[in-house]
């Protein structure tokens, strides 16, 4: 991809900025394509556990190429280091250093994936503290990252077998482009429920998921993404975008359907038009005002809360009620880092955000008992004609601070969605996924 | 400006105000021409090694440009397109034409720009931009390459909607008899010198397929295209620029064909690339026929003179890769 | 078209009105000057198939119009089908009845899935005032084609040579009807003195239309009946904030030379308007298949047309005639509808024809009854607003009304509306729909 920073940082104000920070030049990130989905080089299994032996298992019985010990001079896809049996911090180490001893073989790209329990749900305070420390240290070296390289964990609840779907789902997310901005996060396994897809190419086949705000931007990437992995389509956006909308629908062979997803009878109006059950709502629309809190008018602070929190809330309570859910409800809710860590100018919009992240925790029982999932994803600095309205320098700076020194796209978010959809994603409730580039801003 | 040797990502975009007028753009092209032609026969030519550092590091970019309503509809009406709300990707090759047009009239532009040809077109399209909404366009010098007729430059135009990239298109030119390079190009000059000694090259084993559609170009039409499209060179419209660039009469655009083509070809769906390769130029007035490499698949197509038989275009429609 | 009676015996099917798509109708040289009817028809069928998820689908056929129609458009419906993402196997034809064709598309399509002939269609109309087609003189037209047939270059000149400056003004097509030389507003300014419309009473009438169309728009009614275009996302002739006192400030425009005072201005007729609709049309059995709701079903069509030439009847009430007829058919009373849908050409078209069905004598001696149809109650005369507000692109303005009334008698329950339309050459078509 283009990239604009290269102009700026050599004509603009920021050139001193940019010196002074010492930012490499940011790599194209290697993303998913139909039939290109895993890392074609060696993969590097590290630990010692039956864990680690089923998880070598698990990547043979995907075609993946398998190493448990580091071949000097191959170069790796990617690493994925098994904590699972650690009862003190000492016995970190070995594994950690493994990992450290194969960074360099690591390809542009690559993947490093740790794999450890919930620390909360510890024996004794040394396996707490020696749990929590592989949490730290994924977060320190997804800083240490380069080349389009990312780091995540998967985090599993106690009593979960390493063979569950999600983990299996969760694993080869996190190896595939598909995350390819998702770095610095943990994916929390809270249980063993969701099943494995026949087709893993088309995880969505058969489903009908409604995308709101699908007329442009990220909206229309969930779209895309969504109808790629095999779901029907409802599209939903406000009138002055129907004709985008139309156009995005009859891309993606979905169904449009116009209204204000604020009104009181927005639920039931997109129940009617799925013409059947819906199986992922993704409350997508969001807009801003941005202003200082000082000047913020009334109507910029209920316009963005109305659509951005109100209606999601009014949108999952109405289809719940109504009965419109199929057996197993995805619900996926938008969120933003700026919901996490706030952001100078936005308010009004990070009280929305931070709203939709309170919502998903807290609707999380609910849609367990109904048999189904929420979370929720929060986009860091996503290339989108919203975040263009942002002052140029906030922008660059924005986007420069992440790891992975670039903004994401919105079929970075698409995908994580489409993650959380599928049906392998059963066992992740009420989480956030920040699909950020691991941004500084915030946690 | 930066020394042009100087390798790195020394990049300096010049933002214009507004877009730059063609006539005078064509004017300087002109000038620039003759003067690179007389340059470049002094100059030493570089090793093909070198050829990153020839690149010239100007970008020129036009933000927050609308398409006009009403010249979009005379453009597609045009080329055979519907009048939609999305821009077809060949208007988008106009709306980036003068800003392509800059990058090959700057100083630092190692070729002579008059009478470069059109050989290829690759655009990778990521999501057609809305006729309401503002685009960011830049274009830049991509790759000079030796060529066994002269040198090739790719010049690149990427076109964003506030950070999201909608379009990004590599244009390809070959400055015929240029010698920017002592080296490289050998090959193929060796090749279709053995080929040309067999009496046969690639080109005449060219069977068309069925006809799917013809296409009538009159020089009125191609008049009318120049001004739609704001591609004015005089070998399109004046007999005598042809002329004095080698052809018989005026020649249609390499993109006008192209975008008939790609109106019949009508991709659609999410991501998509769409590669032209253009052959013998359209000399006015002609019928050009053109059909599908496979039946009842749209994707590939090919256009030729329908007397002669003689390839003009060939394009390509794939998923983005 | 048969009447309903006729289901019991197993012969028809009832053909289901199934939802609508328009775009936003825009003035005459506004926003939609440079698109074509092609293009317009396009972006309206591309927003019908996003709504029903109809990608890919063969329908069984389209049916299309345009009153106002270029040479080269002669498959306008087919050609838009095939720029549209249907199925390209999708078939299609054009109909032409002036501003009747719309209705005459849905009656066509109707036909075709009561017969069983089809199981699903769209009915369709186009209009632009705007990209009208610019038609040369008859001597030019002669003289050219004489050209094209000439054999020997002399030939060619010669017959060139008999163009006169004259021959080269471009002739405009007009609203001026063939016969008669006058335009449609001279026409009905004729029939309005005829029946003594008030200048208040059709200004009235305007002022609902507007204010009734913006309310439906404010509630959203319009939501799942339109697609924007061209930045398009409201008819941009409706004024919200017009008012009786506003109209009454208007000069008249037609009928300036009669006896009695003029009273149709501006603001109480339609203005040229550029826009298309569509309608989904189809059996149950293929609306349950495809998961779409029935709004209604279009029971009965007549057609009827008087002699305005001689001046017997004004040029726009052969829908008084025509309603009479429809209503005998099918047993009914013109206060058996909830609601009723009559084109507003101008706001005196439809007063003229209230007037008519509550004359005595008109009823008696032209219609042939033994009273008069009588009155309806004005609340239930075009309540989500008409061509008045919405502007009137000629073929479109049908499948507006259409979708428009389907939608409004499922929304509130009700039973039955009253579709009436007039066209040009004193032509006229009614419609019964009725709730499924």
């Amino acid at each position: 991809m283009s990239d604009k920073y290269l102009d700026l940082v050599s004509a603009g104000p920021l050139k001193r900025v940019a010196g002074t920070l010492g930012l490499p030049r940011p790599v194209r990130l290697k993303r998913y394509s139909q039939g290109h989905d895993l890392p074609a080089s060696p993969v590097l299994v590290l630990g010692e556990s039956a864990v680690a032996d089923g998880t070598a298992e698990t990547l043979l019985d995907w075609g993946l190429e398998v190493r448990r010990h580091a071949v000097p001079g191959e170069r790796l896809g990617g690493i994925v280091a098994v904590f699972d049996q650690v009862e003190k911090p000492a016995d970190l180490g070995d594994v950690m250093l493994a990992v450290g001893g194969a960074l360099r073989a690591l390809e542009p790209s690559g993947r490093v994936i740790t794999v450890f329990r919930d620390a909360d749900a510890s024996a004794s305070p040394a396996q707490a503290a020696a749990r929590r420390g592989v949490d730290g240290a994924t977060r320190s070296l997804a800083h240490e990252m380069r080349a389009g390289a990312t780091a995540n964990g998967i985090v599993l609840a106690e009593g979960v077998a390493p063979v569950a779907p999600s983990v299996l789902g969760a694993l080869r997310f996190l190896l595939s482009g598909r995350s390819a901005y998702v770095s610095g996060q943990f994916l929390h396994i809270g249980s063993e429920a969701g099943g494995l897809p026949a087709d893993p190419s088309r995880p969505l086949e058969g489903r009908t998921a409604v995308v709101t705000g699908a007329a442009r931007g990220i909206g229309a990437e969930i779209a895309r993404v969504l109808h790629r992995d095999g779901a029907r389509i409802i599209g939903v956006d406000v009138v002055p975008a129907s004709e985008s909308l139309a156009a995005v629908m009859n891309e993606v062979q979905g169904t449009a359907v116009q209204l204000d997803i604020t009104a009181e009878d927005a639920a039931a109006k997109i129940a009617k038009a799925a013409r059947g059950p819906v199986d992922i709502l993704v409350n997508n629309a969001g807009i801003t005002r941005d202003k200082l809190l000082a000047n913020m008018k009334p109507e910029q602070w209920h316009q963005v809360l109305d659509v951005n929190v109100q209606a999601q809330l009014q949108l999952n309570a109405g289809l719940l009620e109504a009965g419109a859910f199929g057996p197993e409800p995805r619900i996926i809710g938008l969120a933003s880092t700026s919901g996490i860590a706030g952001n100078r100018g936005q308010t009004n919009y990070a009280a929305s955000k931070a709203g939709v992240i309170g919502l998903t925790r807290a609707s999380a029982p609910e849609l367990a008992g109904a048999g189904g999932t929420i979370n929720a994803v929060a986009p860091g600095f996503i290339e989108t004609e919203m975040t263009a309205k942002m002052p140029p320098v906030t922008r660059e700076v924005a986007r420069r601070l992440s790891s992975l020194q670039q903004g994401g796209l919105p079929v970075d978010v698409a995908e994580a969605i489409a993650f959380l959809a599928a049906p392998q994603a059963g066992g992740i409730n009420g989480t956030v996924l920040r699909v950020c580039g691991q941004n500084m801003v915030g946690a | 400006m930066a020394p042009a040797h100087q390798p790195g990502p020394q990049h300096s975009t010049q933002v214009l105000d507004g877009t730059p007028a063609l006539r005078r753009l064509f004017g300087r092209a002109a000038v620039a021409s003759v003067a690179k032609r007389r340059a470049q026969d002094k100059r030493l030519p570089a090793s093909s090694a070198d050829a990153a550092a020839l690149v010239p590091p100007a970008r020129f970019a036009l933000r927050q440009v609308t398409a006009d309503a009403g010249e979009l509809t005379r453009f597609q009406h045009h080329v055979g397109e519907s009048a939609t709300d999305r821009l077809p990707v060949s208007y988008v090759h106009v709306l980036g034409f003068p800003l392509t047009l800059k990058v090959m009239t700057d100083a630092d532009f190692p070729l002579p720009p008059l009478g470069m040809v059109h050989t290829a077109n690759r655009v990778q399209v990521h999501r057609l931009p809305s006729l309401d909404e503002p685009l960011d366009l830049t274009a830049f010098t991509r790759t000079l390459a030796p060529h066994r007729r002269g040198t090739v430059a790719e010049i690149g135009l990427t076109v964003h909607s506030g950070r999201e990239l909608l379009v990004e298109e590599t244009s390809v030119y070959l400055a015929k008899g240029v010698r920017l390079f002592s080296d490289g190009g050998e090959q193929e000059a060796q090749a279709e010198q053995k080929a040309n000694a067999r009496g046969q090259s690639g080109r005449d084993e060219f069977e068309p397929p069925e006809p799917a559609a013809l296409w009538r170009f009159s020089p009125v039409d191609v008049r009318r295209y120049a001004a739609l499209s704001g591609d004015a060179n005089p070998i399109h419209t004046n007999p005598l620029a042809a002329r004095a660039f080698g052809f018989p009469r005026t020649i249609a655009h390499g993109m006008y064909t192209a975008a008939r083509a790609l109106a019949l070809q009508a991709p659609g769906g999410a991501g998509w690339q769409w590669a032209v390769r253009f052959a013998a130029p359209v000399v006015l007035p002609a019928t050009v026929a053109a059909g599908f490499a496979e039946p009842g698949d749209r994707s590939g197509l090919v256009a030729w003179h329908r007397r002669s038989g003689k390839p003009h275009l060939w394009s390509n429609i794939t998923p983005l890769d | 078209m048969a009447s309903q009676s006729t289901d019991t015996q197993g012969k028809v099917r009832p053909a289901a009105i199934l939802g609508g798509n328009r775009i936003p109708f825009a003035k005459a040289n506004g926003k939609y000057a440079e698109v074509s009817n092609k293009d317009m028809l396009t972006s309206a069928l591309d927003g019908l198939i996003a709504r029903f998820g109809l990608q890919g689908v063969r329908l069984g056929e389209v049916a299309g119009g345009a009153v106002l129609k270029h040479s080269k458009d002669f498959n306008l419906t087919r050609e838009s089908v095939l720029g549209s993402a249907l199925d390209p196997a999708t078939p299609a034809f054009d109909v032409g009845q002036a501003c009747a064709t719309g209705l005459e598309t849905v009656a066509s399509i109707a036909q075709k899935i009561r017969l069983g002939q089809i199981d699903s269609g769209v009915a369709a109309g186009v209009d632009s005032a705007s990209d009208a087609p610019i038609v040369v003189t008859e001597g030019l037209r002669r003289a050219l084609l004489a050209a094209s047939r000439a054999k020997k270059p002399a030939d060619r000149v010669r017959a060139l040579a008999r163009i006169r400056p004259a021959d080269l003004v471009p002739q405009a097509p007009g609203t001026a009807e063939p016969r008669t030389g006058l335009s449609m507003g001279e026409h009905q300014a004729l029939t309005t003195a005829q029946w003594g419309i008030s200048r208040e009473a059709q200004d009235e009438l305007a002022a609902r239309s507007h204010r009734n169309l913006a309310a439906a728009w404010d509630r959203g009614f319009f939501d799942d009946l339109v697609t924007s275009y061209r930045g398009v996302y409201r008819d941009t002739t409706l004024r919200p904030d017009t008012s009786v006192d506003k109209l009454a400030k208007l000069s008249p425009v037609f009928g300036k030379s009669l006896s009695t005072p003029a009273t149709m201005t501006a603001g109480n007729s339609t203005p040229l308007t550029d826009g298309a609709a569509t309608v989904l049309l189809g059996s149950r059995e293929w609306a349950a298949e495809q998961g779409i709701e029935v709004l209604a079903h279009l029971v009965d069509v007549e057609a009827a047309a008087v002699d305005f030439v001689s001046g017997r009847d004004g040029l726009l009430m052969a829908p008084a005639y025509a309603v009479p007829r429809l209503l005998e058919r099918n047993g009914l009373s013109l206060q058996d509808f909830d609601f009723y849908e009559i084109h507003e050409a101008f706001a005196a078209t439809v007063l003229c024809h209230l007037a008519a069905w509550e004359d005595e004598s008109f009823c008696r001696e032209r219609l042939g009854l033994d009273a008069p149809l009588g009155s309806i109650d004005p609340g239930k005369l075009n309540v989500t607003g008409s061509s008045l507000a919405a502007g009137h692109p000629f073929a479109a303005t049908g499948g507006r009304i259409v979708a428009q009334t389907a939608k409004h008698l499922k929304e509130t329950g009700a039973k039955r509306a009253l579709i009436s339309i007039c066209a040009a050459g004193g032509q006229g078509l009614a419609a019964i729909v009725e709730a499924a």
